[in-house]
């Protein structure tokens, strides 16, 4: 470590057990500095029991992503804390770099005791602070923290009053061993308090999922869980001995006699479809949890990226598949997972039942589908067996048969939750190293400590903080988000993560968004939707957010509580009078900072970024007050651009350039939701089009036919053609009008051109002329060898002559293709060929069909030597009359329509 | 001020004539009169060109009733709202704007606030369900107060059909489909002394649902530019433009001129051409201001030509563009400034239809070679090399051949000369830590990996190559958001900076200064802030013989912080010297800085008037990097090496690192004024000596 030439910026205390201390940071202690370097805290924050005096005391309750919460009467901060008890929060902010920073509570319902002096503090480069927080609790009614830093702005520097950035690894590492000791269901049988509800499992509903698995897997799955699947929630419940696999194989009959297999039939398997299940597997989301299956060159069929899986293990593992389900039985589970399985862990993607079809048939083809079997008749007599089983075995404690299906008297109870962090830690009981009775798991020694600590934590009144951290790690949400410095896609996940072609938004158009904050940004209501119903408004994004459903009911308040602000609550919105709802209108249009160039807007879908419309549906004001100043700071690497420097707008004729005043405004036209009047500089389709004047038009662009190269060619008269530069040959004509150039000047252009006209013609495929073949060709060849385009000159009244060339037994054979609207009304173009280096004896042969009327004409010397008029046939089989002198010869060619 | 040409010297245009302040200036045949301030300086012109005799109010919208569609002579099916009619016709007050409707299907709807709505387009389709707006009426309601009994002449269209009265009596009934012209029709009202009160019924078949009327035309935009560049004198919009003056060149009318590359004729008269494929050609672009603007349209449907250069050939000034296509030497063979001949020099690059494909260039270097860089395509959000050179800079000589250069590019917006080696610039992105300049060293590999399979030497399973690191990191937001082109002042213009680059940027409208040195055969430099506040995204930069520097704009697709959405501008050096810090050169201890005045000695020579910090950023395919590793420098000493210069000697140097300087203490002798720019950034690849 380097020498500290760092002073405390405040030595006083007030109270004689406050201390201050700021030292460097070390260089190992250096986490990541985003881009918009928004800073970070230190480290995770940590709950401590607090005696309404000593900062210094009082023993640690776990660990905090942020010093923030927002509790409501009765609620606590952590089971062991009474409602009007007080606690302590510690941690460390780290000053990135040199200047003057403040930091500032939000308190409501209690008092602050802050290590923290009030006003600025100096650093003299980046430095850690670190910093003790002491709650005392106005009786057990509401209570509310939220902190908020700043730094002050030097003219170049600085940033403006925000929430302190969250970092909550060990916070997330602590909800994982509580997520963990929930999925092992635990607490369905062993009583854990007040909060027993929220640390409950409810296991598959056995009787729906029998229809859809197969026999053969649920025997072995009854009989040894822990084999299938180590660490498995399910424990093992049977013995050893012909006795206790009586009573498994009972079991499976009594299964098999609740529910009606859905039994064998196959799912479409051919190459296509398989290939539409491999992709949709890959883009829609599934791998965050269960890992890509194949390289990501296979599963998008683009052999340019490496086609290696990554080696980063997913978080959820695919056991084999193939002989666990019946086709149709994943298809069902797919499409509504929910309703076998109520915990919830594996959420609905919102697949069609195409899709889940799709799904299941390129999942079980990966896992090698397996052939059909006899179907197996549950044996009446060893069902009822069955039954009884179930009942002694205490299956009850988590399984029910189907929703509402009555209570058999089966559940079992057993110790409490607390008193079982000892036996963990020994190795004894259900988690034991060896089965002592029965259930049991097996599972890895390394995971007892986490268990039993959190097992020991399991009581006391309801946690809602503890217990959204735990619901997010259950639900495997950091499988996809990042959140408070935690979790994330895995590197090697990432390439599978894709955009739709429209958009252009980076990562932000293809990765799931980073969560932290996410409670004190959206609106509750909105995340609600969000994480219940899967609602989504980023329209880029190829994967999809999963709708968990009830098990998510109370995330989003959880959520907003955890970033210390009231669910459903905001500060108080600008009100959207006349003037202020405009000047939004006008700051947001193309004259102002023209946000539809990125962003939605109604039918307008832009380059994928949110729909303006549904802003202050989604997004607390209080976020957008301090986002809006400087977008990178809250969220590090977007491409929202920065239109506020220090309180003054890039834009000084609105409100007088008030930054403030221009943010309330845009809030305000949000505010009106869908009734927001529209933005000017939305491209409305036939805004663009191109009339041809007095001059004939040429316009380079993208075609639909003519390619990437083409050259259209419009005339006064409502007679366009096309020329292909690639593939050099005339490819269509049409009338009326000429072209829409939106797709090459709207947005970000470089799309295909439309807008055309009706097409009068099309040339028959390949070149229009052959040359030096003394016999025509057996088939019309697709390309001229050698053949290039060259370029174009413009005849003085604008129409323009292409030049190309093409080799004709070794030679270079230069020409020149001038082509009209034909003079004659009833013709349509007049095509004319000048074909320099003929040589003598060299025929020329012309294709004029099928299908579309076309005469040829050579013409030497203004005279015409030759003549073919087409009706049926595919070429013209005469050749024109050799030519034995040094001047190019002249082909006309005539289309009719 | 007459219009500036280059038969004379061109010195003269640098400076504006001293104006005589008993001449009045007159600004579209009025009389500019400076004010307290910007805003109202440009109102009083406003109202002095355009004078309103008239006091246009608030409007209302009510909507949406039922109508039964095109062609049922429905418009005239009254609805509630018109039951007030005798009431206006009665001279009494106005519609009662509190009363509640029964609307469409039943909807409670009631007046709602539109503002002053004159001369903007009124959109009456709000974000709601179809059913809302298709076959839908609505009324507005505004007032308009007159002195005077006068007749008014109002302009005004709809989407689709339009009923109008005033003061409660029927002036206009067009019960048509049709989209919104603003011009479409036209009425004389007689008011009456005091407020009048006007109801419009616009109805909607189905899609766009709109509404216009004018009250004032459009300012011409030559007198816009003009009144624009006072009112810059007057009130300078930052300190920058003390010392650089902006001009703006008003555009061709009834074109846009979103420019894709510029250059000059030998007559010096600007070359511009656009992303919507039209070349002009500028003249009368030198006076101050330019209102005398011409242009001629030399070339148009090009395909997104995003550069161009003039060459002289035998005698001839040829125009040479690179189209997403091709590169296109185009030729005017009778002299009327217009193309004849748009020949195809080269056409030997992949175009898949990708939009993300541009084509950048050309550059030419002192043997003829024309520089050429093409972005990879973007396949959901990363870059794919799927043609031919796409992700590579090449260059294409006089015989036409295609030489490939260099590969690992990603989105190479601006190919520039220094001193005669070329560079190009990368915008941040997969695999591009932030935006970057970079030196083409024939065979160099610029860390994109999609282009790496066009190699030669490129085999499927062999490592990637070695990867050029850039002269300059441009740190993201801090110096730009998205880099675009390199132009060199040349030799003895530009006041201090002559001989250094600038760079444009796209997203912030702005301008920065850059400066290259080649230690141990690598090249490195500085990046600084010189500019900011241009009207659009700036794309293209050139310097004319005269030493003053165009900037082409445009900022289509992306956004920038500008008030416009392209155009083209002139910075002009006023003479008066910036107290800034001319250029920054590495040490083997630390740096060496020289600065544009005489320093104040105590103040340069403190420690602690400097700050350093240095960073650097990953290679990745995620979108842009943060600043990876950041650490503080400790500025050891700051010794006076003249009375500009200052070496600096810093705790330790770190190849590979940005090494970013603030200068909050430094301070001229004269007036101990601070920097105009206290900050600046030093790419660090090769300590000398080390």
């Amino acid at each position: 470590m380097p020498p500290s030439t760092i002073q405390p910026a405040v030595s006083a205390s007030r109270g004689a057990a406050l201390t201050l201390v700021l030292a460097l940071a070390s260089a190992a202690s250096v986490l990541l500095v985003a881009g918009g370097d928004p800073g970070r805290t230190g480290a995770d924050w940590e709950l401590r029991q607090f005696d309404g005096a000593d900062l210094e005391a009082g023993a640690s309750l776990g660990w905090l992503a942020r010093p923030d919460f927002a509790l409501d009467a009765g609620q606590v901060l952590h089971p062991a804390l009474r409602a009007d008890q007080g606690f302590q929060i510690r941690g460390a902010v780290v000053f990135p770099r040199a200047g003057r920073y403040r930091l500032r509570h939000q308190v409501e319902g209690g008092t602050l005791l802050a290590s923290t002096p009030q006003g600025w503090i100096e650093a003299e480069a980046e430095q850690e602070l670190q910093i003790a927080l002491g709650f005392t609790r106005s009786g057990a009614g509401p209570a509310r923290l939220q902190t908020w830093w700043e730094m002050e702005t030097d003219g170049l520097d600085g940033f403006r009053p925000e929430p302190l950035p969250a970092v909550g690894a060990r916070a997330h590492e602590m909800a994982m061993h509580a997520a963990r000791l929930m999925e092992l269901g635990c607490a369905n049988c062993h009583a854990a308090g007040a909060e027993a509800g929220a640390w409950r499992r409810p296991a598959p509903y056995l009787g729906l999922a029998a229809a859809r698995l197969r026999p053969e897997w649920l025997r072995a799955w009854i009989r040894h869980p822990q084999q299938v699947r180590p660490g498995s929630g399910m424990p093992d419940s049977f013995g050893a001995g012909p006795a206790e696999d009586a009573d498994a194989e009972a079991l499976v009959h009594w299964l098999a006699a609740t529910a009606e297999p859905l039994g064998w039939t196959a799912l479409a398997s051919e190459p296509t479809t398989i290939a539409l299940g491999r992709k949709l597997y890959h883009e829609a989301g599934c791998v965050g949890c269960h890992g890509p299956l194949e390289p990501a060159a296979v599963a998008y069929g683009e052999p340019d990226l490496p086609a290696r899986l990554p080696a980063d293990p997913p978080v959820a593992p695919f056991q084999d598949l193939g002989p666990k389900w019946w086709p149709r039985g994943l298809a069902a589970f797919l499409a509504d997972p929910a309703l076998t399985h109520p915990d919830g862990r594996m959420p609905s993607l919102q697949l069609t039942a195409q899709e889940a079809e799709l799904l299941a048939g390129y999942l079980l083809q990966h896992f090698g589908a397996k052939a059909p079997i006899a179907d197996f008749e549950p044996d009446p007599a060893a069902a009822r067996r069955g039954r009884e089983v179930f009942v002694e075995r205490g299956c009850e404690s988590c399984h029910a048969v189907a929703p509402g299906m009555p209570d058999l008297g089966g559940a079992k109870t057993a110790a409490p939750l607390t008193e079982l962090g000892g036996r963990i830690a020994a190795g004894a009981g259900c988690m034991g190293e060896v089965a002592q009775g029965r259930p049991h798991y097996a599972l890895a020694s390394r995971e007892r400590a986490g268990l039993a600590a959190t097992a020991a934590r399991a009581q006391g009144p309801p946690a809602p903080l503890a217990e959204t951290l735990r619901r997010f790690a259950y639900l495997n949400c950091l499988a996809c988000h990042a959140k408070d410095g935690a979790g994330g896609l895995a590197a090697g996940y990432r390439p599978y993560f894709r955009s739709n072609e429209a958009a252009d938004l980076g990562d932000e158009g293809r990765l799931p968004p980073d969560l932290s904050g996410a409670g004190f940004k959206l609106q509750t209501g909105w995340m609600d939707r969000v994480v219940r119903e899967g609602a989504a408004v980023r329209g880029a994004l190829i994967a999809r957010m999963p709708a968990f459903g009830a098990v998510a009911a109370g995330l989003a308040e959880g959520l907003a509580r955890a970033d210390g602000v009231w669910p459903h609550r905001d500060a108080p919105w600008p009100e959207p009078v006349d003037a202020r709802v405009l000047a939004g209108r006008n700051l947001a249009g193309e004259k102002g900072f023209a946000c539809t160039s990125c962003h939605a807007f109604g039918a307008y879908a832009s380059i994928g970024a949110p729909p303006l419309e549904t802003s202050a549906e989604r997004l607390r004001y209080a976020w957008w007050a301090v986002y809006a100043h400087d977008p990178q700071r809250l969220k590090p690497g977007t491409r929202m651009p920065r239109y506020f420097e220090h309180g003054v707008s890039t834009l000084t004729d609105v409100l007088d350039g008030d930054a403030d005043a221009q943010v309330d405004a845009m809030w305000a036209w949000f505010s009106l939701g869908e009734f927001m009047p529209a933005p000017t500089g939305i491209p409305r389709p036939g805004g663009l089009v191109l009339e041809v004047g007095e001059r004939p038009r040429v316009f380079r662009t993208f075609l639909q036919d003519a390619g990437s190269r083409a050259i259209a060619v419009g005339f006064p008269v409502g007679t366009h053609y096309a020329f292909d530069a690639q593939a050099v040959r005339l490819v269509d004509a049409w009338k009326g009008a000429f072209l829409d150039a939106s797709g090459a000047w709207a947005g970000r252009g470089g799309n295909v051109t439309g807008g055309r006209g009706p097409e009068v013609w099309r040339a028959p495929p390949g070149p229009a002329l052959l040359a030096g073949l003394q016999e025509p060709p057996a088939a019309w060849p697709d390309a001229l060898a050698g053949a290039h385009y060259l370029g174009y000159r413009l005849e003085p009244d604008g129409t323009p002559v292409m030049a190309w060339e093409f080799e004709s037994e070794g030679a270079r054979m230069l020409v020149q293709e001038r082509t009209v609207p034909h003079p004659d009304s009833d013709q349509l173009l007049l095509r004319r060929f000048t074909i320099a280096d003929l040589k003598a004896g060299q025929r020329v042969w012309v294709r004029c069909g099928p299908g579309t009327g076309m005469t040829a004409r050579a013409v030497e010397n203004g005279a015409m030597a030759a003549e073919r008029t087409n009706d049926a046939g595919e070429l013209v089989r005469r050749a024109f009359r050799p030519f034995a002198y040094n001047r190019p010869m002249v082909l006309e060619i005539e289309v009719s329509q | 001020m007459s219009a500036c040409t280059l038969a004379f010297t061109l010195a003269a245009c640098a400076f504006p004539a001293a104006q005589d302040p008993a001449v009045p200036v007159r600004i579209g045949g009025v009389e500019y009169v400076r004010q307290a301030d910007r805003a109202s300086t440009r109102a009083f012109l406003l109202d002095a060109l355009q004078p309103r005799r008239v006091v246009w109010g608030d409007w209302w919208l009510l909507s949406p009733f039922a109508y039964a569609g095109h062609g049922r002579d429905d418009l005239k099916t009254p609805q509630a709202p018109e039951l007030e009619l005798p009431k206006l016709r009665a001279g009494g007050a106005g519609p009662d704007l509190a009363a509640s409707y029964r609307g469409k299907d039943g909807f409670a709807i009631t007046w709602r606030p539109l503002g002053e709505i004159s001369d903007q387009r009124v959109e009456l389709r709000r974000n709601g369900s179809a059913a809302l707006h298709d076959n839908s009426v609505c009324y507005l309601y505004g007032t308009v107060e007159a002195s005077t009994a006068m007749v008014l002449e109002l302009v005004l269209g709809s989407d689709d059909g339009l009923r109008l009265w005033h003061n409660g009596r029927l002036v206009l009934d067009k019960d048509v489909p049709r989209s919104l012209d603003p011009d479409t029709d036209r009425v004389q009202l007689v008011l009456t002394p005091g407020v009048n009160h006007l109801l419009a019924k616009v109805c909607n078949g189905g899609g766009d649902w709109a509404f216009q009327f004018r009250t004032r035309p459009q300012l011409d935009p030559r007198v816009e530019a003009e009144l624009e560049y006072r009112l810059d004198l007057d009130f300078p919009p930052s300190p920058e433009r003390l010392h650089w003056r902006v001009l703006t060149v008003p555009e061709p009318p009834g074109s846009i001129l979103e420019v894709g590359g510029l250059d000059f004729l030998p007559d010096g008269r600007p070359v511009v051409c656009t992303r919507r494929g039209e070349v002009w050609i500028v003249a009368g672009a030198y006076a101050e201001p330019p209102v005398d603007v011409s242009y001629t349209l030399f070339a148009e449907g090009l395909h997104e030509p995003l550069g161009l250069a003039v060459r002289e050939e035998r005698g001839r000034a040829v125009v040479y563009s690179v189209q997403r296509p091709e590169l296109t030497r185009m030729v005017d063979l009778d002299g009327d400034d217009r193309a004849d001949v748009y020949e195809c020099v080269n056409a030997d690059w992949g175009v898949s239809g990708n939009y993300h494909e541009f084509a950048f260039g050309p550059k030419f270097d002192a043997e003829g070679n024309a520089w050429v860089t093409l972005n990879v395509g973007f396949c959901g959000s990363l870059g794919k090399s799927v043609v031919h050179w796409r992700g590579w800079a090449f260059k294409i000589t006089p015989a036409g051949e295609l030489v490939p250069v260099a590969s690992g590019l990603r989105s190479p917006n601006g190919i520039g000369m220094w001193h005669g080696e070329v560079f190009y610039l990368d915008n941040q992105g997969d695999y591009v830590g932030t935006n970057k300049l970079a030196h083409l060293q024939p065979g160099s590999w610029h860390g994109h990996p999609s282009s790496v399979h066009w190699r030669d030497d490129w085999r499927e399973s062999a490592p990637l190559p070695a990867r050029m690191e850039p002269a300059i990191w441009f740190p993201y937001g801090k110096m730009g958001q998205s880099s675009a082109d390199l132009a060199v002042a040349p030799a003895g213009t530009f006041g201090p900076f002559a001989g250094q680059g600038f760079v444009g940027d796209q997203t912030r409208a702005s301008i920065l200064r850059v400066n290259l040195e080649e230690i141990d055969g690598v090249f490195q430099g500085s990046c600084h802030p010189f500019l900011t506040g241009l009207a659009s995204g700036v794309n293209r930069l050139a310097f004319a013989a005269d030493g003053s520097l165009f900037v082409g704009m445009t900022d289509r697709g992306w956004g920038s912080v500008g008030p416009k959405r392209q155009g083209l501008q002139r910075v002009v050096y006023t003479g008066a010297v910036p107290f800034e810090l001319a250029s920054m050169h590495v040490e083997s201890d630390g740096f060496r800085l020289e600065f544009t005045q005489d320093l104040d000695e105590a103040a340069a020579a403190d420690p602690r008037s400097y700050r350093m910090v240095s960073y650097t950023y990953e290679w990745h395919a995620e979108y842009g990097s943060p600043e990876m590793d950041a650490a503080p420098h400790r500025v050891l000493a700051a010794d006076l090496a003249g009375p500009r210069t200052v070496r600096l000697r810093i705790d330790r140097l770190r190849e590979g690192f940005v090494h970013e300087l603030q200068m909050p203490g430094v301070r001229a002798r004269a007036g101990g004024a601070a920097l105009l720019h206290a900050e600046a950034y030093y790419t660090l690849q090769r300590v000398p000596g080390r």
